[in-house]
């Protein structure tokens, strides 16, 4: 790791390190009641007193998530391949994906429960939902960025469409879906998550209306605290993936999305 | 002499902005407060709060004392006892300007007063019992459902009529459902197994639909939204059917008024006038029930009129039993105060034991403030 990514990280320790303690201190100080916030101490304590709990609903959570997100990359990729080579596809596709994508998911997860089913495979489609239209845009966007003097080349040389899409749009592409899988998997898990909030009995969700309707602050801040986590491991290996396979077009720190 | 390369600076430049670029910056931001200012000038008027404000009809060099009234969940029919005081002129009578607002559920009501966020909020006994032990110190002070209004809803056609049939059931229920948690209790009375009944959880509005999709075979609910049901159930030409755990040995206290310790030290002899205004507001309400029913449609004009009396109609009859009309209203009994308690202790996973003096008291509530019907 370089210097710089080293004095980052460290700093980023450190503020935490600082921030708990800090926390600890004013809850302890002025005796805030648990059921308002929880002591960081109180929210370890809860996590390790029942560790295999949280870890199974963690799973499902994760399952749901990642599920969700696979399905919305490579639909996504074939709608936007679409969109970018067909013209009549991208007037009939573009209008009903925009449509799904402004439409609250939590207006509509009751219903996809009802007509799904309450168990993972209606959190999946809820995170699908909303990690569909980051892929789509994305990609279509870096299939046309495409250096046009290079799709011209391809003509020149007598090269097919596919091997255009192969050899030139795909690998330009690349930085740009990158970006896109960035900002869809956090909102993979988020749709994960308002799935689990409107109804079903397992992941990190469940557990945090459970513990919202106990007034047990220390499990809902745990289960958040995880679910937090979890979003940056699957953030980080998106960016990991990312180094790997377009080693020419890293682009800068993305912001990471927060609306749905 | 060829031209030396120019050396190119690797210091950052200092910054001047060109006439042009300031005039573009200008531009930008010009627009942006004026797009900002038509939005503030367009911006719709506030809906009206789901209560509103009362209208006082005492005169005007009284000082009125602003209360904030926090009901359990969005209101419905059963809420006219709440409401009625501010209409007809009981709160305002006794000096006070009450203001509604909802809650989402006792839990979130017992959290908001033990925050003070409210002055008196309407939750049930258990999630008092529970706030308490998690730090929040306040009190059940007048009772308003004095028969348990538990109960599980479903389609006649799946047959549950009594409690061992829910065995192997699916039932929906929402988180921390209150009937839910004393399922077990429920079932050590009845003699059936609580370990054979499914839950689905899900949110409140979604429990009924989901029964009738046929995802679960019924629901636990409150007997005041038996109404909403029947008609639901006429609708898709099903026939429902309900099972009260007070008709089936389970009869315990659920909501009332609920006020923070400090409020009771601090201004005593305010909660007193207020609960008594409360009471007299719900007697009238009980006696006039379809002028009371009027009030409600009138700061909630989105329900449905009949729906909503016969709601409240479910609430009159678990407020006017034995007790009340010896007693009046608000006042609670020990003995099945007690019997309350034990079950909470006994069902719920507290954080301590909650002591019986500590979480309600009688203190405050009227006497005799009895209905005559």
């Amino acid at each position: 790791m370089s210097a710089i990514r080293l004095r980052e990280v460290v700093t980023a320790i450190a503020t935490l390190t600082v921030v708990t303690v800090l926390w600890e201190v004013v809850v302890r100080l002025f005796q805030i009641p648990s059921f308002l916030i929880p002591a960081p101490s109180a929210i370890w304590q809860e996590f390790a007193s029942r560790v295999e709990l949280y870890a199974n609903h963690t799973w499902i959570t994760l399952y749901e998530t990642l599920l969700g997100f696979l399905l919305a990359v490579v639909l996504g990729i074939l709608a936007a391949i679409a969109i970018v080579y067909s013209r009549v596809l991208q007037s009939v596709v573009y209008p009903v994906i925009l449509i799904l994508q402004i439409v609250p998911k939590v207006a509509i997860a009751p219903l996809l429960l009802i007509w799904v089913g309450y168990g993972l495979q209606s959190k999946a489609v809820i995170a699908l939902l909303v990690a569909f239209f980051p892929v789509v845009v994305s990609t279509a966007t870096g299939m046309r960025a495409a250096d046009p003097e290079l799709l011209d080349l391809v003509k020149v040389l007598k090269g097919s469409r596919w091997q255009e899409f192969v050899k030139i749009r795909f690998p330009y592409s690349l930085p740009f879906i990158f970006s896109g899988l960035k900002v869809a998997i956090t909102l993979a898990v988020i749709g994960a998550i308002i799935g689990e909030f409107v109804g079903g009995n397992e992941g990190l969700g469940y557990l945090i209306v459970i513990a919202n309707a106990e007034l047990k602050t220390a499990m809902s801040f745990s289960s958040f605290i995880l679910l937090s986590v979890m979003g940056l491991v699957l953030f980080g290996l998106i960016v990991v993936l990312e180094r790997l396979m377009v080693p020419w077009g890293v682009t800068e720190e993305e912001e990471i999305p927060t609306a749905v | 002499m060829a031209d030396a390369p120019e050396r190119h600076s690797t210091a950052p430049e200092t910054q001047r902005l060109s006439r042009r670029e300031f005039l573009h910056l200008a531009q930008g931001v010009g627009l942006g407060v004026a797009s900002a200012g038509l939005l503030a000038a367009c911006a719709p008027a506030a809906a009206p709060a789901p209560g509103g404000q009362a209208q006082p009809a005492a005169p005007a060099q009284r000082r009125m004392r602003d209360i904030t009234f926090l009901l359990d969940v969005t209101p419905y029919g059963k809420h006219a006892l709440y409401y009625a005081g501010a209409d007809h002129g009981e709160f305002a009578r006794a000096g006070f300007n009450v203001k509604f607002a909802s809650g989402q559920g006792s839990g979130d009501v017992v959290r908001k007063i033990g925050a003070k966020a409210a002055d008196f909020g309407l939750a049930d006994t258990s999630a008092v019992i529970v706030a308490r032990a998690e730090g929040a110190m306040i009190k059940q002070t007048f009772m308003t459902h004095y028969k348990n209004l538990m109960s599980v809803f479903s389609l006649k056609k799946h047959g549950i009529n009594q409690p061992k049939d829910l065995e192997g059931k699916t039932i929906a229920t929402t988180a921390g459902d209150a009937s839910l948690v004393m399922l077990p209790a429920f079932a050590r009375i009845n003699n059936f197994d609580h370990t054979k009944v499914s839950t689905l959880v899900t949110d409140f509005p979604s429990k009924l639909p989901a029964v009738l999709a046929g995802r679960a075979h019924g629901s636990f609910d409150f007997y005041t939204s038996w109404p909403t049901w029947v008609r639901a159930g006429q609708r898709q030409n099903e026939e429902v059917s309900a099972m009260r755990y007070a008709d089936w040995g389970l009869d315990i206290y659920n909501n009332g008024i609920v006020v923070h310790d400090d409020l009771l030290r601090s201004e005593p002899n305010m909660v007193k006038e207020f609960l008594h205004a409360l009471a007299e507001a719900i007697a009238w309400a009980v006696e006039n029930p379809d002028a009371a029913n009027a009030i409600t449609l009138k700061y909630n004009p989105a329900l449905d009129r009949d729906t909503a009396r016969d709601e409240l109609q479910v609430h009159i009859d678990h407020l006017m039993v034995d007790e009340v009309r010896r007693n009046g209203i608000g006042l609670m009994s020990e003995d099945k105060m007690r019997r309350t308690h034990q079950l909470v202790l006994e069902n719920y996973d507290l954080k301590r034991p909650v002591e019986f003096e500590e979480f309600w008291t009688n203190e405050f509530a009227p006497r005799g403030i009895i209905p005559k019907v």
